[in-house]
Protein backbone atom coordinates (compact mmCIF):
# COMPACT_ATOMS: atom_id res chain seq x y z
CA UNK A 1 0.00 0.00 0.00
CA UNK A 2 1.32 3.43 -0.91
CA UNK A 3 1.76 5.83 1.95
CA UNK A 4 1.13 9.56 1.72
CA UNK A 5 2.28 11.75 4.53
CA UNK A 6 1.09 15.22 5.50
CA UNK A 7 3.90 17.45 6.77
CA UNK A 8 4.13 21.06 7.79
CA UNK A 9 4.57 23.52 10.61
CA UNK A 10 2.19 23.45 13.56
CA UNK A 11 -1.21 24.96 12.77
CA UNK A 12 -0.73 24.62 9.04
CA UNK A 13 -3.95 22.61 8.97
CA UNK A 14 -2.62 19.10 8.62
CA UNK A 15 -5.23 17.33 10.71
CA UNK A 16 -8.16 19.23 9.27
CA UNK A 17 -6.87 18.55 5.77
CA UNK A 18 -6.50 14.84 6.53
CA UNK A 19 -9.98 14.50 7.94
CA UNK A 20 -11.67 16.66 5.33
CA UNK A 21 -9.87 14.79 2.57
CA UNK A 22 -11.30 11.57 3.98
CA UNK A 23 -14.73 13.22 4.05
CA UNK A 24 -14.22 14.38 0.46
CA UNK A 25 -13.69 10.75 -0.55
CA UNK A 26 -17.21 10.05 0.73
CA UNK A 27 -16.26 8.66 4.09
CA UNK A 28 -18.68 9.19 6.93
CA UNK A 29 -16.48 7.70 9.59
CA UNK A 30 -12.79 6.99 9.77
CA UNK A 31 -10.72 4.40 11.55
CA UNK A 32 -7.62 6.11 12.79
CA UNK A 33 -4.50 4.25 13.85
CA UNK A 34 -2.66 6.22 16.48
CA UNK A 35 1.05 5.62 16.93
CA UNK A 36 2.37 7.01 20.15
CA UNK A 37 5.94 6.69 21.38
CA UNK A 38 5.09 5.50 24.85
CA UNK A 39 1.62 4.10 24.56
CA UNK A 40 2.31 2.15 21.37
CA UNK A 41 -0.38 1.70 18.74
CA UNK A 42 -4.12 1.72 19.11
CA UNK A 43 -6.99 2.43 16.77
CA UNK A 44 -10.32 4.18 17.06
CA UNK A 45 -13.26 4.53 14.75
CA UNK A 46 -14.85 7.97 14.80
CA UNK A 47 -17.31 9.84 12.66
CA UNK A 48 -15.72 12.70 10.75
CA UNK A 49 -17.49 15.27 12.89
CA UNK A 50 -16.36 13.59 16.09
CA UNK A 51 -12.82 13.29 14.84
CA UNK A 52 -12.73 16.95 13.90
CA UNK A 53 -13.95 18.15 17.25
CA UNK A 54 -11.51 15.85 19.02
CA UNK A 55 -8.39 16.20 16.93
CA UNK A 56 -8.52 19.61 15.30
CA UNK A 57 -7.53 22.59 17.40
CA UNK A 58 -6.21 26.12 17.20
CA UNK A 59 -3.37 25.46 19.60
CA UNK A 60 -0.02 24.47 18.19
CA UNK A 61 1.12 20.87 18.65
CA UNK A 62 -2.32 19.56 19.29
CA UNK A 63 -1.48 16.44 17.29
CA UNK A 64 1.10 14.42 19.16
CA UNK A 65 0.40 10.98 17.82
CA UNK A 66 0.93 9.87 14.28
CA UNK A 67 -2.58 9.37 12.92
CA UNK A 68 -2.86 6.97 10.03
CA UNK A 69 -6.01 6.63 7.92
CA UNK A 70 -6.59 4.03 5.27
CA UNK A 71 -8.48 5.55 2.34
CA UNK A 72 -9.85 4.20 -0.90
CA UNK A 73 -9.72 5.85 -4.30
CA UNK A 74 -11.71 4.71 -7.33
CA UNK A 75 -9.24 3.22 -9.76
CA UNK A 76 -10.44 2.23 -13.20
CA UNK A 77 -13.24 -0.20 -12.58
CA UNK A 78 -12.00 -1.12 -9.13
CA UNK A 79 -10.43 0.82 -6.34
CA UNK A 80 -7.08 1.26 -4.73
CA UNK A 81 -6.21 1.74 -1.09
CA UNK A 82 -3.60 4.03 0.34
CA UNK A 83 -2.58 5.34 3.72
CA UNK A 84 -2.83 8.97 4.61
CA UNK A 85 -0.61 9.85 7.56
CA UNK A 86 -1.26 12.91 9.68
CA UNK A 87 1.76 14.03 11.68
CA UNK A 88 3.03 16.31 14.37
CA UNK A 89 3.97 19.80 13.23
CA UNK A 90 7.68 20.24 12.60
CA UNK A 91 9.34 23.38 13.90
CA UNK A 92 12.68 25.07 13.73
CA UNK A 93 14.81 25.02 16.83
CA UNK A 94 14.97 22.40 19.53
CA UNK A 95 11.75 22.00 21.46
CA UNK A 96 12.13 21.86 25.23
CA UNK A 97 9.26 19.40 25.60
CA UNK A 98 10.49 15.85 25.33
CA UNK A 99 7.12 14.51 24.30
CA UNK A 100 6.99 16.88 21.33
CA UNK A 101 10.55 16.01 20.34
CA UNK A 102 9.64 12.35 20.34
CA UNK A 103 6.53 13.03 18.31
CA UNK A 104 8.64 14.93 15.76
CA UNK A 105 11.17 12.11 15.62
CA UNK A 106 8.32 9.71 15.03
CA UNK A 107 7.15 11.97 12.21
CA UNK A 108 10.58 11.76 10.63
CA UNK A 109 10.49 7.97 10.86
CA UNK A 110 7.16 7.86 9.04
CA UNK A 111 8.47 10.35 6.53
CA UNK A 112 11.35 8.02 5.66
CA UNK A 113 8.88 5.34 4.69
CA UNK A 114 6.38 7.54 2.87
CA UNK A 115 6.00 7.45 -0.90
CA UNK A 116 4.33 10.81 -1.36
CA UNK A 117 4.72 13.96 0.71
CA UNK A 118 1.98 16.56 1.03
CA UNK A 119 3.64 19.66 2.38
CA UNK A 120 1.16 22.10 3.90
CA UNK A 121 1.94 25.80 4.04
CA UNK A 122 -0.28 28.43 5.62
CA UNK A 123 -0.80 31.18 3.01
CA UNK A 124 -2.66 33.48 5.35
CA UNK A 125 0.06 33.35 7.97
CA UNK A 126 2.80 33.95 5.43
CA UNK A 127 0.90 36.96 4.14
CA UNK A 128 0.51 38.27 7.67
CA UNK A 129 3.93 37.75 9.23
CA UNK A 130 6.00 37.88 6.05
CA UNK A 131 8.33 35.53 4.30
CA UNK A 132 11.05 35.29 6.91
CA UNK A 133 8.80 34.24 9.75
CA UNK A 134 6.16 32.49 7.73
CA UNK A 135 8.35 30.05 5.85
CA UNK A 136 10.91 28.42 8.11
CA UNK A 137 14.16 26.63 7.46
CA UNK A 138 12.18 23.50 8.13
CA UNK A 139 9.97 24.13 5.08
CA UNK A 140 12.96 24.47 2.78
CA UNK A 141 14.39 21.26 4.19
CA UNK A 142 11.11 19.41 3.70
CA UNK A 143 11.01 20.65 0.12
CA UNK A 144 14.54 19.41 -0.52
CA UNK A 145 13.83 16.08 1.10
CA UNK A 146 10.63 15.80 -0.92
CA UNK A 147 12.66 15.62 -4.12
CA UNK A 148 13.86 12.17 -3.07
CA UNK A 149 10.34 10.83 -2.96
CA UNK A 150 8.07 9.48 -5.61
CA UNK A 151 5.79 12.44 -5.21
CA UNK A 152 6.12 15.82 -3.53
CA UNK A 153 3.28 18.29 -3.53
CA UNK A 154 3.02 21.69 -1.88
CA UNK A 155 -0.47 22.46 -0.63
CA UNK A 156 -0.93 26.18 -0.14
CA UNK A 157 -3.59 26.07 2.52
CA UNK A 158 -6.09 28.53 3.97
CA UNK A 159 -6.68 30.12 0.59
CA UNK A 160 -10.21 31.00 1.75
CA UNK A 161 -8.87 33.62 4.16
CA UNK A 162 -8.44 37.26 3.11
CA UNK A 163 -4.92 38.24 1.93
CA UNK A 164 -4.04 34.61 1.34
CA UNK A 165 -3.23 35.48 -2.29
CA UNK A 166 -0.15 37.45 -1.18
CA UNK A 167 1.09 34.45 0.74
CA UNK A 168 0.51 32.21 -2.24
CA UNK A 169 2.61 34.46 -4.45
CA UNK A 170 5.46 34.27 -1.97
CA UNK A 171 5.22 30.50 -1.88
CA UNK A 172 5.36 30.31 -5.67
CA UNK A 173 8.39 32.58 -5.57
CA UNK A 174 10.19 30.56 -2.90
CA UNK A 175 9.58 27.05 -4.21
CA UNK A 176 10.05 27.25 -7.96
CA UNK A 177 9.86 24.03 -9.92
CA UNK A 178 7.50 22.36 -7.48
CA UNK A 179 3.91 21.48 -8.02
CA UNK A 180 1.80 23.82 -5.88
CA UNK A 181 -1.93 23.35 -5.38
CA UNK A 182 -3.99 26.01 -3.63
CA UNK A 183 -6.42 24.47 -1.21
CA UNK A 184 -8.62 25.23 1.67
CA UNK A 185 -8.68 22.42 4.18
CA UNK A 186 -11.79 24.01 5.64
CA UNK A 187 -13.93 24.42 2.51
CA UNK A 188 -12.43 21.51 0.57
CA UNK A 189 -11.38 23.83 -2.24
CA UNK A 190 -8.74 22.30 -4.50
CA UNK A 191 -9.28 18.77 -3.20
CA UNK A 192 -10.17 17.52 -6.65
CA UNK A 193 -6.73 18.41 -7.92
CA UNK A 194 -5.09 16.78 -4.92
CA UNK A 195 -7.10 13.65 -5.56
CA UNK A 196 -6.11 13.59 -9.23
CA UNK A 197 -2.48 14.09 -8.35
CA UNK A 198 -2.63 11.26 -5.84
CA UNK A 199 -4.35 9.00 -8.36
CA UNK A 200 -1.64 9.68 -10.90
CA UNK A 201 1.08 8.56 -8.50
CA UNK A 202 -0.59 5.58 -6.87
CA UNK B 1 25.80 8.09 10.11
CA UNK B 2 22.89 5.73 10.31
CA UNK B 3 19.50 7.24 9.45
CA UNK B 4 17.84 5.97 12.61
CA UNK B 5 20.62 7.54 14.67
CA UNK B 6 19.95 10.91 13.05
CA UNK B 7 16.31 10.68 14.09
CA UNK B 8 17.33 9.67 17.61
CA UNK B 9 19.33 12.90 17.83
CA UNK B 10 16.11 14.85 17.33
CA UNK B 11 14.45 12.83 20.04
CA UNK B 12 17.24 13.59 22.48
CA UNK B 13 17.08 17.26 21.57
CA UNK B 14 20.61 17.33 20.19
CA UNK B 15 19.83 18.71 16.75
CA UNK B 16 16.95 20.64 15.21
CA UNK B 17 14.51 18.92 12.92
CA UNK B 18 15.83 20.98 10.00
CA UNK B 19 19.36 19.86 10.67
CA UNK B 20 18.20 16.26 10.92
CA UNK B 21 16.34 16.55 7.63
CA UNK B 22 19.37 17.93 5.90
CA UNK B 23 21.53 15.12 7.29
CA UNK B 24 18.96 12.52 6.32
CA UNK B 25 18.90 13.87 2.81
CA UNK B 26 22.66 13.64 2.63
CA UNK B 27 22.54 10.10 3.98
CA UNK B 28 20.12 9.18 1.22
CA UNK B 29 21.75 10.97 -1.67
CA UNK B 30 25.18 9.87 -0.50
CA UNK B 31 24.20 6.29 -1.15
CA UNK B 32 22.09 7.02 -4.20
CA UNK B 33 24.75 9.01 -5.94
CA UNK B 34 27.41 6.31 -5.63
CA UNK B 35 26.30 4.36 -8.63
CA UNK B 36 26.27 7.02 -11.26
CA UNK B 37 28.61 9.73 -10.14
CA UNK B 38 31.41 8.30 -8.04
CA UNK B 39 34.84 7.78 -9.48
CA UNK B 40 36.37 4.35 -9.60
CA UNK B 41 38.42 5.08 -6.52
CA UNK B 42 35.41 6.13 -4.47
CA UNK B 43 33.51 3.05 -5.54
CA UNK B 44 36.39 0.82 -4.50
CA UNK B 45 36.60 2.58 -1.16
CA UNK B 46 32.88 2.07 -0.61
CA UNK B 47 33.17 -1.67 -1.23
CA UNK B 48 36.25 -1.91 0.97
CA UNK B 49 34.38 -0.19 3.74
CA UNK B 50 31.74 -2.86 3.43
CA UNK B 51 34.46 -5.50 3.77
CA UNK B 52 35.96 -3.75 6.79
CA UNK B 53 32.60 -3.64 8.48
CA UNK B 54 32.56 -7.44 8.67
CA UNK B 55 33.44 -8.61 12.14
CA UNK B 56 36.66 -10.58 12.61
CA UNK B 57 38.19 -12.15 9.47
CA UNK B 58 41.41 -10.14 9.80
CA UNK B 59 43.55 -12.43 7.69
CA UNK B 60 40.89 -12.54 5.00
CA UNK B 61 40.59 -8.77 4.85
CA UNK B 62 44.34 -8.42 4.61
CA UNK B 63 44.55 -10.86 1.73
CA UNK B 64 41.70 -9.25 -0.17
CA UNK B 65 43.42 -5.90 0.29
CA UNK B 66 46.64 -7.35 -1.09
CA UNK B 67 44.88 -8.74 -4.13
CA UNK B 68 43.06 -5.48 -4.70
CA UNK B 69 46.28 -3.47 -4.47
CA UNK B 70 48.03 -5.88 -6.81
CA UNK B 71 45.30 -5.61 -9.43
CA UNK B 72 45.24 -1.85 -9.20
CA UNK B 73 48.98 -1.54 -9.61
CA UNK B 74 48.93 -3.86 -12.60
CA UNK B 75 46.22 -1.66 -14.12
CA UNK B 76 48.26 1.48 -13.51
CA UNK B 77 51.41 -0.14 -14.89
CA UNK B 78 49.72 -1.22 -18.06
CA UNK B 79 48.29 2.29 -18.43
CA UNK B 80 51.89 3.52 -18.53
CA UNK B 81 52.92 0.78 -20.94
CA UNK B 82 54.99 -1.08 -18.38
CA UNK B 83 55.12 -4.85 -18.45
CA UNK B 84 52.28 -6.09 -16.28
CA UNK B 85 51.74 -9.49 -14.73
CA UNK B 86 48.74 -11.37 -16.00
CA UNK B 87 46.07 -11.09 -13.36
CA UNK B 88 44.52 -14.42 -12.45
CA UNK B 89 41.86 -13.95 -9.83
CA UNK B 90 40.42 -17.41 -9.45
CA UNK B 91 40.36 -18.33 -5.79
CA UNK B 92 40.01 -21.09 -3.28
CA UNK B 93 38.09 -20.46 -0.05
CA UNK B 94 38.75 -22.89 2.76
CA UNK B 95 36.84 -22.87 6.01
CA UNK B 96 34.03 -24.29 8.10
CA UNK B 97 30.42 -23.47 7.34
CA UNK B 98 29.24 -20.09 8.53
CA UNK B 99 32.64 -18.45 8.47
CA UNK B 100 31.70 -15.83 5.90
CA UNK B 101 32.81 -17.41 2.63
CA UNK B 102 29.73 -16.50 0.63
CA UNK B 103 29.58 -13.03 2.10
CA UNK B 104 33.20 -12.34 1.18
CA UNK B 105 32.65 -13.83 -2.30
CA UNK B 106 29.79 -11.41 -2.85
CA UNK B 107 31.93 -8.47 -1.75
CA UNK B 108 34.76 -9.62 -4.03
CA UNK B 109 32.34 -9.54 -6.95
CA UNK B 110 31.42 -5.95 -6.06
CA UNK B 111 35.05 -5.02 -5.53
CA UNK B 112 36.19 -6.15 -8.97
CA UNK B 113 33.11 -4.64 -10.52
CA UNK B 114 34.13 -1.30 -8.98
CA UNK B 115 37.66 -1.78 -10.29
CA UNK B 116 36.40 -2.50 -13.78
CA UNK B 117 37.74 -6.06 -13.87
CA UNK B 118 34.27 -7.60 -13.99
CA UNK B 119 31.36 -6.26 -15.98
CA UNK B 120 28.52 -7.25 -13.68
CA UNK B 121 30.02 -8.41 -10.40
CA UNK B 122 27.10 -10.66 -9.49
CA UNK B 123 27.49 -13.92 -7.61
CA UNK B 124 26.27 -17.25 -8.96
CA UNK B 125 26.25 -19.90 -6.26
CA UNK B 126 26.32 -23.48 -7.49
CA UNK B 127 26.95 -26.91 -6.08
CA UNK B 128 27.56 -30.30 -7.60
CA UNK B 129 23.95 -30.91 -8.60
CA UNK B 130 23.92 -27.70 -10.66
CA UNK B 131 26.92 -28.78 -12.69
CA UNK B 132 26.84 -32.55 -13.02
CA UNK B 133 24.13 -34.32 -15.03
CA UNK B 134 23.04 -37.94 -14.97
CA UNK B 135 23.92 -39.03 -18.47
CA UNK B 136 27.05 -38.87 -20.49
CA UNK B 137 27.53 -35.73 -22.53
CA UNK B 138 25.09 -33.63 -20.55
CA UNK B 139 27.46 -32.50 -17.85
CA UNK B 140 29.52 -30.25 -20.09
CA UNK B 141 26.34 -28.66 -21.33
CA UNK B 142 24.96 -28.05 -17.88
CA UNK B 143 28.24 -26.69 -16.59
CA UNK B 144 28.57 -24.38 -19.56
CA UNK B 145 25.08 -23.07 -18.86
CA UNK B 146 26.13 -22.11 -15.30
CA UNK B 147 29.34 -20.55 -16.60
CA UNK B 148 27.31 -18.50 -19.02
CA UNK B 149 25.10 -17.28 -16.17
CA UNK B 150 28.16 -16.30 -14.16
CA UNK B 151 29.70 -14.44 -17.11
CA UNK B 152 30.87 -11.02 -15.94
CA UNK B 153 30.64 -12.02 -12.29
CA UNK B 154 31.70 -14.63 -9.78
CA UNK B 155 31.00 -18.37 -10.02
CA UNK B 156 31.00 -19.69 -6.48
CA UNK B 157 31.21 -23.49 -6.32
CA UNK B 158 30.33 -24.69 -2.85
CA UNK B 159 31.81 -27.98 -1.64
CA UNK B 160 33.87 -28.11 -4.80
CA UNK B 161 35.56 -31.39 -3.80
CA UNK B 162 32.28 -33.20 -4.32
CA UNK B 163 33.07 -32.89 -8.02
CA UNK B 164 35.85 -35.42 -7.53
CA UNK B 165 33.88 -37.66 -5.29
CA UNK B 166 32.85 -40.54 -7.52
CA UNK B 167 36.26 -41.66 -8.76
CA UNK B 168 37.51 -41.52 -12.33
CA UNK B 169 34.28 -42.57 -14.03
CA UNK B 170 32.20 -39.90 -12.36
CA UNK B 171 31.03 -37.00 -14.51
CA UNK B 172 32.32 -34.54 -11.91
CA UNK B 173 35.66 -34.69 -13.70
CA UNK B 174 33.97 -33.52 -16.88
CA UNK B 175 32.55 -30.52 -15.01
CA UNK B 176 35.99 -29.60 -13.69
CA UNK B 177 37.49 -29.86 -17.18
CA UNK B 178 34.78 -27.65 -18.66
CA UNK B 179 35.26 -25.03 -15.96
CA UNK B 180 39.03 -24.98 -16.35
CA UNK B 181 38.71 -24.71 -20.11
CA UNK B 182 36.30 -21.77 -19.89
CA UNK B 183 38.47 -20.08 -17.27
CA UNK B 184 41.40 -20.09 -19.67
CA UNK B 185 39.29 -18.87 -22.58
CA UNK B 186 37.72 -15.91 -20.85
CA UNK B 187 40.25 -15.03 -18.28
CA UNK B 188 39.15 -11.45 -17.96
CA UNK B 189 35.49 -11.53 -17.30
CA UNK B 190 34.88 -14.33 -14.84
CA UNK B 191 36.15 -15.20 -11.39
CA UNK B 192 35.74 -18.79 -10.25
CA UNK B 193 35.83 -19.49 -6.52
CA UNK B 194 36.08 -23.04 -5.20
CA UNK B 195 34.84 -23.23 -1.64
CA UNK B 196 34.58 -25.87 1.05
CA UNK B 197 35.88 -27.34 4.29
CA UNK B 198 39.63 -27.12 4.75
CA UNK B 199 40.62 -30.79 4.92
CA UNK B 200 38.66 -32.24 1.97
CA UNK B 201 39.64 -29.16 -0.06
CA UNK B 202 43.30 -29.88 0.55
CA UNK B 203 42.83 -33.52 -0.51
CA UNK B 204 40.94 -32.40 -3.61
CA UNK B 205 43.75 -30.10 -4.67
CA UNK B 206 46.32 -32.81 -4.11
CA UNK B 207 44.51 -35.22 -6.40
CA UNK B 208 44.16 -32.55 -9.08
CA UNK B 209 47.58 -30.92 -9.18
CA UNK B 210 46.70 -28.81 -12.21
CA UNK B 211 44.15 -26.89 -10.20
CA UNK B 212 46.51 -25.30 -7.75
CA UNK B 213 48.27 -23.20 -10.36
CA UNK B 214 44.97 -22.17 -11.91
CA UNK B 215 43.60 -21.00 -8.58
CA UNK B 216 46.55 -19.02 -7.28
CA UNK B 217 44.74 -17.20 -4.48
CA UNK B 218 43.97 -19.35 -1.46
CA UNK B 219 42.09 -17.77 1.42
CA UNK B 220 41.54 -19.59 4.71
CA UNK B 221 38.53 -18.58 6.77
CA UNK B 222 39.24 -19.17 10.46
CA UNK B 223 36.46 -20.03 12.89
CA UNK B 224 35.06 -17.05 14.74
CA UNK B 225 35.92 -16.62 18.39
CA UNK B 226 32.93 -16.65 20.71
CA UNK B 227 33.19 -12.94 21.28
CA UNK B 228 33.26 -12.29 17.55
CA UNK B 229 30.14 -14.42 17.20
CA UNK B 230 28.51 -12.40 19.93
CA UNK B 231 29.35 -9.19 18.12
CA UNK B 232 27.94 -10.65 14.90
CA UNK B 233 24.72 -11.42 16.74
CA UNK B 234 24.56 -7.88 18.05
CA UNK B 235 25.18 -6.45 14.61
CA UNK B 236 22.45 -8.61 13.10
CA UNK B 237 20.01 -7.37 15.74
CA UNK B 238 21.02 -3.78 15.27
CA UNK B 239 20.45 -4.01 11.54
CA UNK B 240 16.94 -5.23 12.23
CA UNK B 241 16.40 -2.48 14.80
CA UNK B 242 16.30 -4.70 17.85
CA UNK B 243 18.39 -4.40 20.98
CA UNK B 244 19.43 -6.72 23.78
CA UNK B 245 18.87 -6.05 27.45
CA UNK B 246 21.86 -6.45 29.73
CA UNK B 247 20.73 -9.82 31.02
CA UNK B 248 20.05 -10.98 27.49
CA UNK B 249 23.57 -10.00 26.42
CA UNK B 250 25.07 -12.08 29.21
CA UNK B 251 22.89 -15.05 28.39
CA UNK B 252 23.64 -14.89 24.68
CA UNK B 253 27.38 -14.75 25.25
CA UNK B 254 27.18 -17.64 27.68
CA UNK B 255 25.21 -19.83 25.29
CA UNK B 256 27.59 -19.10 22.42
CA UNK B 257 30.56 -20.01 24.58
CA UNK B 258 28.93 -23.23 25.71
CA UNK B 259 27.96 -24.29 22.22
CA UNK B 260 31.40 -23.60 20.88
CA UNK B 261 33.06 -25.55 23.64
CA UNK B 262 30.75 -28.52 23.40
CA UNK B 263 30.88 -29.26 19.72
CA UNK B 264 33.69 -27.61 17.82
CA UNK B 265 33.34 -29.99 14.87
CA UNK B 266 29.76 -29.32 13.91
CA UNK B 267 29.35 -25.83 15.25
CA UNK B 268 27.76 -23.72 12.54
CA UNK B 269 29.54 -20.48 13.44
CA UNK B 270 27.69 -17.41 12.20
CA UNK B 271 24.91 -19.58 10.79
CA UNK B 272 24.08 -20.97 14.22
CA UNK B 273 24.13 -17.48 15.65
CA UNK B 274 21.77 -16.28 12.95
CA UNK B 275 19.37 -19.10 13.75
CA UNK B 276 19.51 -18.15 17.41
CA UNK B 277 18.76 -14.54 16.61
CA UNK B 278 15.86 -15.42 14.37
CA UNK B 279 14.50 -17.70 17.05
CA UNK B 280 14.81 -14.91 19.62
CA UNK B 281 12.95 -12.50 17.36
CA UNK B 282 10.13 -15.01 17.01
CA UNK B 283 10.07 -15.59 20.77
CA UNK B 284 9.83 -11.87 21.37
CA UNK B 285 6.96 -11.66 18.90
CA UNK B 286 5.07 -14.38 20.76
CA UNK B 287 5.71 -12.64 24.05
CA UNK B 288 4.40 -9.29 22.79
CA UNK B 289 1.57 -10.37 20.52
CA UNK B 290 -0.99 -10.23 23.31
CA UNK B 291 0.09 -6.82 24.54
CA UNK B 292 -1.83 -4.57 22.15
CA UNK B 293 -0.17 -1.32 23.16
CA UNK B 294 3.43 -2.36 23.55
CA UNK B 295 5.71 0.66 23.49
CA UNK B 296 8.47 1.34 21.02
CA UNK B 297 11.09 0.27 23.55
CA UNK B 298 9.27 -2.97 24.22
CA UNK B 299 9.03 -3.70 20.52
CA UNK B 300 12.77 -3.24 20.16
CA UNK B 301 13.93 -5.10 23.21
CA UNK B 302 15.02 -8.74 23.24
CA UNK B 303 15.02 -9.92 26.84
CA UNK B 304 16.71 -12.81 28.57
CA UNK B 305 13.74 -15.14 28.23
CA UNK B 306 13.65 -14.68 24.43
CA UNK B 307 17.13 -16.07 24.01
CA UNK B 308 17.29 -19.81 23.74
CA UNK B 309 19.61 -22.44 22.42
CA UNK B 310 18.63 -23.70 19.02
CA UNK B 311 18.30 -27.45 19.18
CA UNK B 312 19.56 -28.32 15.71
CA UNK B 313 23.12 -27.13 15.97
Amino acid sequence: MKRMIVLGQPNAGKTLFTLNFAAYLDLESVTINFTNYERGCYSKTLSIAEAKSLLVSDTAHHTRDIQTLTLTLPWGKGEKQFELVDTTGLTDGINHDEEIRRAMAQTLRFMRQADIIFHLLDCARIAKVGLLKGIGEIDYQIAQFGQLKRGYLILANKIDLPNAKDGLEKIIQEFPGNRIIRISALTQKGFKEVKNYAKKLL
Amino acid sequence: MDKEEIINLVENGEVTVSEALSRLRKAYTGTDKTKAELTQNEKVMAVKKQLDSLIGLHSVKELVNEVQAFVEIQQRRSALNLASEPVVLHMIFKGNPGTGKTTVARIIGQLFLAMGVLQKGHLVEVERADLVAEYIGQTAQRTREQLRRAQGGVLFIDEAYSLARGGTRDFGKEAIDTIVKTMEDQRNNLIVILAGYSAPMEAFLQTNPGLRSRFPIVISFPDYSSFELFRIAEQMLLQREYQLTKAARRKLLRIIEELKERDTENFGNARTVRNMIEKAIRKQAVRLVNIPNASRTQLMEITEEDIQEVSDV
